[in-house]
């Protein structure tokens, strides 16, 4: 199952699920959607500018990478803050605008660099596994719905308790993100 | 009193009795009157569910800034508009919101308080000559030495439709 098959169904059925917080809240990740994760002191990335993009180097390869920190900061005005962080690797669709999108990105932003067919996100915070039963996912009302869900935002998970967590969708969220800096002129 | 009398008496209670039939007949409209601050509009009462106070509201991202957030009502999501910003520009600060009926159109406002509930004649209702940009107000009605307007629903539904389209 796909984060975009989501259906707000009263069905038994579970979504494996991650769980990312820190001070600042919550989101979800569709764990399908991820093909490995690795936790970093957070202090690691210092160096990283105020920029929304990055090339990370990692397991000899270069990795795009989109600060989740600096994009909660851009949309959500929020500043994460904390010791660890996660990044979260996955595989990029063939079919995908990413793919061409993060090609351009290497050669400009990118200095020249051949990027490798893995993204990362990295967020500050903790991430925990849990196994969501699917009805307790949400749309957003129309006509809010549609527009969120071309950011990489599809749906809420609400469960009674208070709060609502937002379920991302990591390839569309990126891709979004690359769209609106080739548009802007590489303005963040 | 002779006959000619007594028949004219007649006609003439017959008419006034006509007249408040017609009266009686005219449409009277129940409107929920509430405040956006000190400033009094109204809705159609058929078109609200409920007031709930102090509800959590959740920001949303990538939307005009007329919508306060969300709400979880009952496990349904509503999305929140903030009429004060939609009309002057400034953000309302308020706990009361009024959740809007409808089986498609999760919307509700962010209000200061409920004023009453109304019945107001629809003669003493004016209508508001729409134009093609600006059709926010249905109409307003004089009440209690205050001109306090109707809040064309659809139409701000309408609006945040439009808005979203190029995000």
């Amino acid at each position: 199952m796909t984060s975009r098959t989501f259906r707000t169904a009263s069905a038994s059925e579970n979504v494996e699920t991650v769980v990312v917080s820190g001070d600042w809240g919550g989101f979800l990740i569709n764990r399908s959607e991820i093909a490995s994760s690795i936790y970093y002191d957070a202090a690691d990335f210092s160096r990283f500018g105020n920029t929304l993009f990055h090339v990370f180097e990692h397991k000899n390869e270069n990795t795009l990478l989109l600060d989740f920190d600096h994009y909660l900061n851009k949309y959500f005005s929020i500043t994460p803050s904390g010791k660890s962080c996660i990044i979260f690797f996955f595989n990029i669709r063939p079919d995908s605008p990413l793919d061409k999108l993060k090609d351009a990105f290497g050669q400009t932003g990118g200095n020249g660099a051949m990027l490798s067919r893995t993204a990362a996100v990295k967020i500050t915070g903790t991430a925990a596994l849990h196994s969501v039963p699917l009805r307790e996912f949400r749309f957003f009302p129309e006509p809010v719905r549609a527009p969120l869900a071309r950011q990489g935002i599809l749906c809420l998970r609400i469960n009674g308790s208070p709060g609502a967590q937002y379920l991302i969708d990591l390839h569309t969220l990126m891709t979004k993100q690359l769209e609106r800096i080739s548009t802007e002129n590489g303005d963040e | 009193m002779d006959n000619d009398e007594l028949i004219a008496k007649l006609e003439n209670s017959d008419r006034e009795d006509d007249t408040a039939l017609a009266a009686e007949d005219e449409v009277v409209h129940k409107l929920l009157i509430f405040q956006i601050d000190s400033i009094k509009y109204a809705v159609y009462a058929d078109l609200v569910r409920e007031i709930v106070i102090n509800h959590d509201l959740y920001y949303i991202p990538f939307v005009p800034p007329y919508i306060a957030g969300l709400i979880n009502r009952q496990g349904q999501p509503y999305t929140v508009f903030d009429l004060k910003m939609l009309f002057t520009n400034e953000r309302l600060r308020a706990s009361k919101v009024l959740i809007m009926k409808s089986e498609t159109d999760y919307i509700a406002f962010l209000i200061t308080d409920v004023a009453e509930i109304s019945g107001i004649p629809a003669s003493s209702i004016n209508l508001v000559v729409s134009s093609e940009t600006e059709n926010t107000f249905i109409g307003s009605f004089n009440h209690r030495g205050n001109e306090i307007f109707i809040i064309n629903v659809q139409e701000i539904y309408n609006r945040l439709a439009d808005d979203l389209q190029n995000i």
